[in-house]
């Protein structure tokens, strides 16, 4: 690999690594950078230097904003720990949190994927409804719907207690929360019918104030 | 799905963070939304910022807002105040003292270059049980304890304006200043 073309490697790779916020660019030697482009420069080379330079120079840019920042902040240094230090009310300290607090907004049980799936499902079930209504009902309907009932019930109460289980060490918690790690469809709406079934069973009990669902002590 | 569509959906997906356990990315990345968007070359970044702009407009009718996680780089969507109150609860709501220590951390670690300790942010709030408010607010994913040092969590940036937050409070450190200036002045007079 020529020096140009490790040179061009080095900036891509910081510049990735800032956009995906895995480095601050304070941290970066960005001298090193021009000063390998000084040495590789070269009538020849003048139209690639020229490339070079205008993603160091794109580095640069970022640094000085980065630096501007930190430096106001760093002027204010004394200020804020003499403020910090003589507030010994924590409502006063606690406004700036709630001032500045925010919920962001995700929304990844209405993604297109997520969508799609629910409709084909739902299209599958439709059809599915339709044909068996056609179908004559069997003499031993019942019995056979007793068994079928009875093991349901069975599998249904372990993986509500298994649910229960892995939960309740989060709780209280947001509807929400609870349901986050399932994305798959039929896993969300399955866990969302447990809760259901927990609340009504007088398991957990939902606070409508703090919007949140808590464990029956 | 058109270029809308596609930015919504890129900025309101949640995914699991590789390099921290347990934590979810929210929204995406300028390289990222480019990339899905296939915007390439110069012209990129003003493409990227302009559909950002419209997007942006459209979005404010219904409380929304684009921000930019200042601690990952990760674009997402934030509502606005009231909607919040509305939605969800703030979890520092009735919790005065855990939020007093994390604008103790947030302010001190904001304000110098290396990592803030333990020992640091007790100085400064001289506070009991401030062990328990650390570990509540690692709980909560907004901060990650490792001995004696405090590093602010990546996640902390979808929950808390830090623009508005520094701006608040310099704006109060600057008023303290101020009326402490005048005190003195007022006791050299006398």
């Amino acid at each position: 690999m020529s020096s140009y073309e490790k040179l061009l490697k080095k900036i891509q790779k910081i510049q990735n690594e800032f956009s995906e916020g895995k480095i601050s660019i304070l941290d970066e030697d960005l001298k090193k950078i021009f000063l390998d482009l000084k040495n590789i420069t070269t009538p020849e080379k003048l139209r690639e230097s020229i490339n070079l330079m205008e993603g160091g120079t794109g580095l640069l840019q970022k640094k000085i904003s980065e630096f501007e920042k930190f430096i106001l902040i760093l002027n204010k240094k004394e200020e804020i720990y003499t403020l910090l230090q003589n507030t010994e009310e924590d409502g006063k300290l606690s406004h700036y949190i709630t001032q500045s607090y925010q919920n962001p907004f995700s929304i990844p049980h209405f993604s297109m994927s997520f969508l799609m799936e629910s409709f084909q499902k739902l299209v599958k079930r439709k059809k599915k409804r339709n044909k068996t209504t056609s179908l004559s009902v069997p003499d031993d309907f019942k019995q056979k719907t007793g068994d079928i009932l009875n093991v349901d019930d069975s599998t249904f109460k372990q993986n509500l207690n298994i649910f229960f289980k892995k939960i309740k060490k989060d709780l209280p918690s947001t509807l929400e929360e609870i349901l986050r790690r399932f994305e798959n469809v039929d896993q969300y709406y399955e866990h969302f019918t447990y809760l259901l079934h927990l609340i009504q069973k007088g398991y957990l009990y939902y606070d409508k104030e703090e919007r949140k669902i808590h464990a029956r002590k | 799905m058109n270029e809308y569509s596609i930015l919504i959906h890129l900025l309101t997906q949640k995914r699991e963070n590789s390099s921290l356990k347990n934590t979810e990315i929210l929204g995406a990345t300028q390289k990222e939304i480019c990339k899905k968007l296939k915007f390439t070359g110069k012209s990129a970044s003003i493409r990227f910022y302009s559909l950002l702009e419209e997007v942006s407009k459209n979005l404010r009718a219904f409380g929304l807002h684009i921000q930019k996680n200042p601690l990952n780089n990760h674009w997402f969507i934030t509502q606005d105040s009231e909607i919040q109150e509305f939605s969800q609860a703030n979890p520092f709501h009735d919790k005065p003292k855990l939020a007093a220590t994390l604008c103790a951390v947030l302010a001190v670690s904001l304000t110098q270059a290396s990592s803030v300790s333990v020992d640091q942010v007790k100085e400064v709030r001289k506070k009991k049980n401030l062990m328990n408010d650390l570990k509540a607010l690692e709980k909560m994913k907004f901060i990650i304890l490792s001995e004696n040092q405090i590093l602010i969590h990546p996640n902390i940036g979808y929950f808390l304006n830090i623009d508005q937050f520094i701006e608040l409070l310099e704006k109060r450190a600057k008023i303290t200043d101020f009326e402490r200036n005048i005190d003195k002045n007022k006791d050299k007079e006398s």
